[in-house]
């Protein structure tokens, strides 16, 4: 076995004991499994929403972007700061009803707040049907990067076998808990391997940033500046940022990471440092950059990337010793890890908690909502990893408008915190309309204005339908608003 | 169900920090040249203001839990 896949292999094998160890001696619970039993301080919180956060996008899909279409990949350092000050706000909000209305998940705030079941399971069901495509999406990438990383010694369908067998031991053992203390393992590998990789692979083809970029200008002058070469412009960059940043606490996983914190300061305090972190993404998408440039002077180098995703670690491998390689491959693995566990333990959620108990078995009791969730994550798991494995590509169309589709659930979640106007009707009607306008403009053969994101062109119209049809429908109850006004206006408790 | 005092003095340096990656900012920074730290501007401008973002978010945090003590 090479020094590369040592490396790789005994991480994985270290995350996973301390995955399992986090769990020990804690008392089963669904508050327990499914949310740490609220008790997360803010180094364990901030690297866990990091480490969910930064998914093998940030080691694959941010290089290869940079790579094969320009510029434009600066959307993503946008969008994190977009989200950020919105978590700053949002954030100690959704912790604090958590806390007081004990919610596990997303949709027990939207069926709580609009007092609707039929809106619970919708988001609930909306939720897990984008999760799966988005789970399978991290599956092969975790594979690509072991099978690259090892130079095609191990194949990537192997090691998806043998990374996600060990994700479902410590999910299945310790529920979120288990994936805190991974997370903060993988934060620290991810952010070593993100920042020391941009550097390297510069300085190894041009001697430095600032060479490599003047080489690359020449070659292609449409690559630093937008539109760029995939002719992605400042209307797109403007509406993809907007899009992507408002989204962002959508994903039913980083939501019900909110309730894991132990206070309301801890949130509010993480949302001020993680622009931090995505600092990290730069020397990723100057890797990417650096790719390109070596592509563009010596086209057999470039012939060896098949596909853009593979772009850094074809430049690492052709560059680097095999120790550098294997950390890289281990931050690579770990950015996958993370954020999967996250979403296998958030479907096994939403289907026990809002599908099941809340949906159609109303007696079932808190603690079977556990032990059924639980069951759940080898299930999903595998689910995924089927998908991976027979029709890699059936699921593709779902994961384009994966993040456009769970931003529907924005106005309902923003306006039912800041406001007391939506209704029911207005809520379940805005999202049914934004998702559907959605698929229309992405599959319909139907061009958006300024080529606007499809998913944006959608949340307009959601704002817009939640508005009018709340203005005439039926208000939620007195009762029901005057205890979210209280929980909402309650001292902050330090 | 509002904005807390502090929070609503805090806004302003989130709105600051959400413009600087906003049109018409951005119009204005889709260059190459100057390089700055070996970067086209273009990537310098969006990094530095990832960075300028945690100095703004730092100082919101301040604001607000700072005027909603008292």
């Amino acid at each position: 076995m090479t020094i590369t896949l040592t490396i790789i292999f005994g991480w994985l094998i270290v995350t996973t004991i301390v995955g399992i160890m986090a769990g020990r001696n804690r008392v089963f619970s669904m508050e327990e499994y499914f949310v740490a039993g609220r008790s997360f301080g803010l180094i364990l919180f901030y690297t866990t929403a990091a480490a969910e956060i930064y998914s093998s996008f940030a080691f694959l899909g941010l290089a290869g972007w940079a790579y094969s279409r320009g510029i434009s990949i600066v959307y993503a350092l946008a969008y994190g700061s977009i989200a950020y000050s919105i978590y700053f706000f949002l954030g100690p909000r959704i912790n604090r009803l958590g806390k007081t209305m004990n919610y596990v998940s997303q949709p027990d705030f939207l069926e709580d707040r609009y007092d609707s079941k039929f809106l619970g399971v919708l988001v609930a069901m909306v939720g897990v049907i984008f999760i799966i495509p988005y789970l399978q999406l991290q599956i092969m990438g975790s594979g690509m990067i072991v099978q690259l990383a090892s130079g095609g010694a191990i194949s990537w369908q192997t090691a998806v076998v043998i990374s996600f067998v060990a994700a479902v031991i410590f999910v299945y053992i310790s529920g979120l808990r288990g994936i805190g203390w991974t997370n903060f393992l993988q934060a620290i590998i991810m952010l070593f391997g993100m920042i020391s990789v941009g550097f390297l692979v510069s300085k190894h083809y041009f001697g430095g940033v600032q060479s490599m970029f003047e080489t690359l200008h020449q070659l292609k002058p449409t690559h630093l500046t937008l539109p760029d070469t995939a002719g992605n412009g400042i209307f797109w960059y403007t509406s993809t940022a907007l899009l992507s940043g408002l989204g962002f606490w959508m994903w039913p996983h980083i939501f019900m990471a909110t309730y894991s914190a132990k206070s309301e300061k801890v949130v509010r305090r993480n949302a001020t440092i993680l622009p931090l972190y995505q600092l990290a993404m730069v020397p990723v998408i100057i890797t990417g950059f650096a790719v390109a440039a070596k592509a563009g002077l010596d086209p057999a180098f470039g012939a060896k990337i098949a596909k853009p995703d593979q772009a850094m670690f074809v430049a690492l491998l052709d560059s680097m010793p095999g120790w550098v390689v294997g950390l890289l491959g281990a931050g690579g693995l770990a950015a996958s890890i993370s954020t999967s566990s996250a979403l296998i333990l958030t479907a096994a959620n939403l289907t026990a908690r809002n599908i099941l108990q809340k949906g159609f078995m109303p007696h079932m009791e808190d603690i079977q909502v556990a032990k059924t969730g639980r069951l759940l994550v080898p299930v999903f798991t595998a689910i995924a990893v089927a998908f991976a494995f027979l029709a890699p590509s059936m699921l593709v169309s779902l994961l384009i408008v994966g993040y456009s589709g769970i931003t529907q659930f924005f106005p309902g979640i923003i306006l039912g915190i800041f406001t007391k106007k939506p209704t029911k009707a207005g809520v379940i009607s805005g999202i049914i309309v934004g998702l559907a306008a959605l698929f229309f403009f992405q599959f319909g053969g139907v061009k958006t204005p300024l080529n606007l994101q499809p998913g944006f062109v959608g949340l307009i119209l959601n704002f817009i339908v939640v508005i009018v049809v709340s203005s005439f429908t039926k208000s939620v109850d007195p009762s029901r608003l005057e205890r979210f006004e209280k929980a909402l206006s309650m001292e902050e408790a330090n | 169900m509002g904005l807390t005092k502090g929070e609503k003095k805090a806004l302003i340096f989130l709105f600051l920090a959400i413009l600087g990656f906003m049109p018409p900012v951005t119009v204005w920074a889709n260059r190459v040249e100057p390089y700055v730290l070996g970067m086209p501007f273009l990537l310098f401008w969006q990094s530095f203001m990832v960075f300028v973002t945690f100095i703004l978010m730092t100082l919101a945090y301040k604001t607000k839990e700072g005027t909603d003590k008292k």
